[in-house]
């Protein structure tokens, strides 16, 4: 069965590229528009991989990963940070809160496949 | 695989200009004294969104200037730099900018590349030149004269240390607030990270700026957190992070990970595995070591490695779960929960929107009502066809069919309020114009909004701005005085437009009002005579006041740079009319003057009336009848054997003979034995003479010119029940021919 | 000639015929391209429209859309014109514009190759002869070969908005 993964961020044109690019790689994909969704869409089914942005409405990037590191069924589960931010602060807040890695945007179609083929293969 | 990235281009720009509308109606609000966080916060995020959108989709120009206004976004909304008004104007001016290298992308005019350099420019001096906002945590409590208190000065002069630890839990609260008190004595501290008010223990991140760190600070963390568990270092003097791309936080050995460019976390940095229990979002330990086999490590093992995750809970336990998933965010880092302006809270509701609407091409939306317009049609035949059957129709067909007509309307009013759409997409433009052009005239004006959620189609809210543009123009220019004027006549020196909108009826009504001097009903006399129109000094002031509507009357000389633009007032008027819609003018000297603009609630249905004239059927849009009344012998009089008028209420109407006009054979000639309708429109009436009303009801307006020609007295068609063509009658044109009939007679 | 010029060339790049509807009016017989053709339909009474000249015949409602039905043989002062249960309108698709076109009657649909269609005399048609792409014959009948999206897109027709 093809594995689900998450792709949060509160731009469209992002959303629409990364879920495109995911789907074309094989993969499910669920969308959801800021963190507050994201976390809704993680409780409501089973994802193998979260891709999350930073700057989003509602809730943020940082606090979604927190609050699925709180959830038991998300405690092991890859999440990734896409973000603009490639700051060694913002590394260190995204371990702080439990993230697995990042990619920093801009980044293309081919390093997405690439980095997640990594991650859950 | 490649993928072809422009297929996304299209949501970009819409999104993109979605942002820029946004940032500028915020900029636009903003109290530069005092900025609210959250709005800082909203400007900050839509210029990173379009940033971090336009790098992915190689709009690099785009992502350059964004990038820099990003910056200094930051800055202020970090509070690093205090927000000032040029600030606001380069911000406005930049959004312009981006707007139009959007446009060009999408194959508009290239822009200005000098242009672009330059606005880069002044926003880096924004940002270079700007005093910072004096830190008070950040001041070493004992400050000495010389230590400098800027930020880049203090930057020059120190080094920054990372001092990352986990304390253990006996030295969690005290050891670690003596341990931080000391740091603040050695020089200026940031708290980078910090662990929940409430946990016992968790992950600290600080950044030390000083000239030299003493190892005293080594022995310090020893005593506070385990050997391994804490971590110092320095910090590049500049950014390392250029060139990476992606990540995994990884205590990486051999490849670096900003070359790579990404990363994954890797705990044995950081967590002990031996005893200190850990803090919650992170997880267990158990991984470690098995990661590091890569250039890269993980927090945790991956799902393939380790027992698989748990399955999701049933919905139930989701449920159940959700009240602790909302107190959740009280885990994040103390400063970001207390900040009470954060981006979580107070836009939730408008947030919420986002994710349970969809975008739909309007075509798709059009196709929708025009079938569903097909399917009210089909359906009133149907009913015409029983009704004819009489007796003879089946019970359950007539209450089937009955069943279906109300099915059909509830249908049809449920998709035309899909293209309603708030005013306030109309209305947000203007706080920009009116800032603009009263800077423009030397004068001050505050812009009010009324009505911001009323609702109407989407196509009148595109045809609608313009019109309302020029009369807020109009009424900056021509109504509100200088502040010298307005306080020599004891006004506030401040003007005040004000915009509302709201529903009346069937009609949508926006009226735009201003405090200032008001129209001066000799002047226009005045000038309506020299312009050779025809005048007398017994017209109502509303007549008077609807000169400056006709052509010819607002000529080069009243046009300036500013309301001008070589559009005249007649053109708002036609472009209203056009719409279906109607003006008027109240005006009381030096009160001010109230234009009230009157639009039907959608383009695309009309409540009517139906008459017969001969064989045909012509609608006319109830909104212009007033009544309707079958003449006496006798009440129709003629004017110099011209013009015929009909006295109704004491006054006299020119009538306007339906059949005489459109040529139409075999109608009711006798007066008496016809329908005189009473029609108002442009602030005039007059009796429109018809064969008989057949009735009222709602049409579906259908295009004449998509595949014939504008027809003069003919405003559009409709499809009547019997699925013939109903024409519909262009009643502002019908009223100025009855009043020409009579200006001729006279 | 410039017209048949044109022809010719496109004739040496292809050669393949193209189809065209072939229809009377009184004693003449035309053909028109058959990809302008949408539909053809029986004649039913339009909606009139007030002071538009006598060869327009009203509006009338194809499936939701208002469709202008011009009668060519007032346009083209047949002596004879009649509605009767067999009068043909023929709805045609010009420069994304619809309008319906009231005929005599429809014949066939036949194919003519370019080299088919030979220059027009100047004679007296019933219409400019500026529309007039050429003449074929077929079966010994002369077919008057007509640009019907120009003659309909033409001032003389009167269905579009002229300038204003």
């Amino acid at each position: 069965m093809a594995k689900t993964i998450l792709a949060v961020d509160d731009s469209a044109s992002i959303r629409q590229m990364v879920s495109f690019t995911l789907k074309s790689a094989g993969y499910e994909v669920v969308e959801a528009v800021d963190g507050m969704d994201g976390l809704e869409k993680a409780k409501a089914r089973s994802v193998n991989l979260i891709l999350t942005d930073q700057n989003m409405p509602r809730m943020d990037g940082l606090t979604l990963i927190r609050s699925l590191r709180a959830q038991p069924q998300y405690k092991s589960i890859p999440i990734l940070m896409l973000t603009t931010e490639s700051s060694e602060a913002m590394k260190t807040q995204g371990r702080a809160a439990g993230a697995t890695g990042w990619l920093v945007k801009p980044f293309d179609p081919q390093k997405l496949i690439e980095v997640v083929r990594k991650v859950i293969g | 695989m490649s993928i072809d990235m422009s297929q996304f281009h299209q949501v970009f720009f819409e999104e993109s200009a979605e942002h820029l509308a946004e940032m500028e109606s915020l900029l636009l609000g903003l109290d530069v004294a005092a900025p609210e966080a959250e709005d800082l916060n909203a400007i900050f995020r839509a210029a990173h969104s379009i940033k971090g959108s336009s790098g992915t989709f190689g709009f690099s120009d785009l992502a350059e200037l964004t990038h820099i206004l990003e910056n200094l976004l930051d800055k202020i909304r970090k509070n690093e730099i205090p927000l000032r008004p040029e600030m606001v104007d380069a911000f406005l001016e930049t959004g312009d900018l981006l707007k139009r290298m959007l446009e060009a992308h999408q194959g508009g005019a290239p822009a200005d590349p000098d242009a672009m350099a330059a606005m880069s420019l002044r926003l880096q001096q924004l940002t270079d030149g700007a005093a910072p906002v004096p830190e008070p945590e950040t001041v070493p409590p004992m400050a000495a004269p010389a230590v400098p208190l800027t930020v880049p000065a203090a930057a020059r002069e120190d080094r920054a240390y990372r001092i990352e630890f986990i304390p253990t839990a006996a030295s969690a609260k005290e050891g670690v607030a003596r341990f931080i008190e000391d740091l603040r004595q050695l020089g200026r501290l940031k708290t980078l990270a910090s662990p929940p008010a409430d946990a016992p223990v968790g992950f600290w991140s600080l950044r030390l700026f000083v000239p030299v760190l003493p190892e005293s600070v080594g022995e310090q963390l020893d005593f506070i957190a385990e050997s391994d568990a804490w971590r110092v270092e320095e910090e590049g003097s500049c950014r390392s992070d250029g060139e990476e791309v992606f990540g995994f936080f990884a205590d990486a050995s051999g490849l670096s990970d900003d070359v790579r460019g990404y990363g994954f976390f890797d705990p044995p940095v950081f967590f002990d595995p031996l005893s200190d229990p850990l803090p919650d979002p992170l997880p267990e330990a158990a991984s470690i070591g098995q990661a590091v086999e890569e250039a890269y490590g993980f927090f945790e093992p991956l799902p393939e490695a380790k027992a698989p995750a748990p399955p999701p809970p049933a919905p139930v336990a989701a449920a159940v779960q959700a009240p602790a998933a909302a107190v959740l965010p009280s885990a994040a880092p103390a400063p970001a929960q207390a900040a009470p302006g954060k981006p979580a809270a107070p836009k939730a509701g408008v947030a919420a929107g986002g994710d349970s609407s969809i975008r739909v091409s309007v075509e798709k939306v059009d196709q929708l009502i025009n079938l569903v317009g097909e399917l009210v049609i089909t359906q009133a035949m149907l009913l015409q066809t029983v009704a004819q059957m009489q007796e003879a129709a089946p019970e359950r067909l007539v209450n089937g069919l009955t069943q279906l007509e109300r099915n059909s309307r509830d249908l049809q009013e449920a998709v035309m309020s899909i293209r309603m759409l708030p005013i306030s997409f109309v209305f947000s433009r203007f706080p920009r114009v009116v800032r603009d052009l009263s800077a423009k005239l030397g004068k001050q004006v505050e812009l009010k909004t009324l009505g911001d959620t009323t609702e109407l189609d989407k196509g009148l809210i595109e045809r609608i701005a313009d019109p309302l543009t020029h009369l807020i123009r109009n009424s900056l220019d021509h109504g509100i005085e200088s502040p010298g004027e307005r306080a020599a006549l004891g006004k506030n020196p401040c003007g005040t437009i004000t915009l509302k909108a709201s529903h009346q009826g069937g009609n949508v009504v926006i009226e735009v009002g201003d405090d200032g001097a008001g129209l001066n009903r000799e002047k226009i006399l005045a000038k309506a005579r020299d312009r050779g129109l025809q005048v007398s000094g017994q017209m109502t002031d509303q007549e008077v006041f609807a000169l400056i509507f006709e052509a010819g009357f607002s000529t080069a000389e009243q046009v300036t740079d500013v309301s001008g633009r070589g559009v005249g007032m007649d053109v708002v008027r036609r472009n209203i009319q056009a719409l279906g819609g109607r003006i008027e003018i109240e005006s009381m000297p030096g009160i001010g003057t109230r234009m009230t603009v009157r639009l039907p609630l959608t383009l695309a249905i009309l409540d009517g009336m139906s008459v017969a004239v001969g064989e045909q059927t012509y609608i006319l849009p109830l909104s212009y009848v007033m009544e309707s009344l079958q003449p006496a012998p006798g009440d129709i009089k003629t004017l110099a054997n011209q013009g015929r008028v009909i006295q109704v209420r004491g006054e006299y109407l020119p009538v306007v003979v339906l059949h005489e006009i459109f040529g139409i054979p075999k109608a009711v000639t006798r007066f008496t034995q016809g329908i005189m309708v009473v029609l108002e429109a442009d602030g005039a009436l007059a009796a429109l003479f018809v064969d008989a009303l057949v009735g009222q009801h709602q049409v579906v307006i259908k295009s004449l010119e998509a595949n014939y020609r504008r027809v003069p007295g003919i405003s559009g068609a409709t499809i009547m029940g019997d699925g013939h063509v109903a024409l519909i009658l262009d009643v502002p044109a019908i009223v100025a021919m009855g009043k020409q009939q009579l200006q001729k007679a006279a | 000639m410039e017209k048949m010029q044109g022809f010719s060339q496109r004739s040496e790049e292809e050669p393949a015929s193209s189809e065209f509807l072939t229809f009377t009016l009184g004693q003449e017989e035309y053909a028109i391209d058959i990809l302008r053709v949408q539909e053809i339909r029986g004649y039913e009474k339009p909606t009139s429209i007030a002071n538009a000249p006598p060869f327009i015949k009203g509006v009338i409602n194809l499936r939701g859309i208002i469709v202008p039905i011009v009668d060519l043989r007032i346009k083209f002062h047949l002596p004879e014109v009649e509605y009767t249960p067999f009068t043909v309108v023929i709805i045609l698709n010009v420069a994304s514009r619809v309008v319906g076109i009231v005929v005599d009657s429809v014949s066939d649909v036949i194919r003519l190759k370019p080299a088919e269609i030979r220059p027009a005399p100047d004679f007296s048609a019933s219409f400019d002869t500026r529309y007039i792409l050429g003449l074929a014959t077929l079966e010994g009948r002369m077919l008057i070969v007509t640009d019907i999206e120009q003659l309909m897109l033409s001032p003389e027709m009167d269905l579009l908005d002229t300038g204003n």
